[in-house]
């Protein structure tokens, strides 16, 4: 007990006052239903990683903590994402990460791995904010022989893995899911793909 | 019934786990290695998850179980692009289809 009393000693003696006060300064409160289904979500990941056994007291104070601390970052859970399209959009990309796997299964069990690579560069479209093309960036090395090689300035560098001429519409199909999924307003033809 | 189940998912998921190691034998270079550690590593982690959630004692294990999965899919997936950017900023460049590499394939 005293070694973490003098453990949590040392590490206020070494905090950044200035710091401090400034990160304070700039607390807001999220607005209410925010918060609430924060700490839903939260207590909910709680009870699972102690696999129901853990103490609700406990969770419930914790997720509390970071609910009120996450939102100093704005962009952490955006406003405008539609949680009702989550469940579809999980679907479409447990899909595509089944066919990834298939197809660079496939190339790599053939007798001649004669992979056609080839780099290529994608231009954002839909996507304009930074936490979304980040997104697209993590989620295009799920999809069927694409892997994000750098995240430029609304641009993507992508390796591909065997070129095949559909893979630009994979490409845009996906970021129009994503739009989808943030709300952002489309053309409906980008779905046809 | 839930262990035959979770028995097939996990024997399903081992090809996988195999043909993901032969295409990181295989492949020619950094970033064409990184498409099997990505793309046939996670579906058959995630089919092994599937089958111990379909096995486990109650629904938290489970959903632990697929959280973990769900956390890894994240980390390597992040994980690959930053080992792409890096490799191509102080690597070589990704190898073109007309660029034969002698050992590919072999």
């Amino acid at each position: 007990m005293w070694r973490y009393c003098s453990l949590l000693a040392q590490l206020v003696m070494h905090l950044d006052t200035f710091r401090v006060s400034r990160w304070l300064k700039r607390w807001r409160p999220p607005p209410w239903p925010a918060l609430l289904l924060r700490v839903a979500v939260y207590s909910g990941l709680w009870w699972v990683i102690t696999e129901g056994s853990g103490s609700g007291w406990l969770g419930l104070v914790l997720a509390l903590l970071i609910a009120l601390c996450a939102p100093l970052n704005v962009a952490t859970w955006p406003q405008q994402l539609r949680w009702r399209r989550l469940p579809l959009f999980i679907g479409f990309m447990l899909k595509n990460s089944l066919f990834g796997a298939l197809i660079v299964a496939q190339l790599a069990l053939s007798r001649r791995c004669s992979a056609n690579t080839h780099t290529r560069t994608y231009r954002f479209r839909l996507l304009k904010g930074h936490p979304q093309q980040l997104l697209m960036a993590n989620l295009v090395n799920l999809t069927p022989g694409t892997l994000t090689l750098r995240l430029g300035c609304d641009t993507l560098s992508i390796h591909i893995l065997h070129y095949q001429p559909q893979i630009e519409a994979q490409l845009m199909m996906l970021e129009s899911h994503i739009a989808a999924l943030y709300g952002l307003d489309h053309e409906p033809w980008e779905y046809e793909y | 019934m839930r262990e035959l189940l979770g028995a097939g998912f996990i024997l399903l998921g081992i090809p996988f786990f195999i043909a993901s190691t032969v295409g990181l034998l295989r492949f020619p270079d950094v970033y064409t290695r990184l498409h099997a550690l990505t793309k046939v590593d996670n579906v058959g982690l995630g089919l092994i998850c599937l089958g111990l959630a379909v096995q486990a004692s109650s629904i938290a294990v489970a959903l632990k179980i697929v959280l973990i999965w769900g956390l890894i899919l994240l980390a390597s997936s992040t994980g690959a692009t930053l080992i792409a950017s890096s490799a191509l900023r102080h690597g070589p460049p990704p190898l073109r289809s007309d660029s034969d590499d002698s050992h590919a394939g072999r």
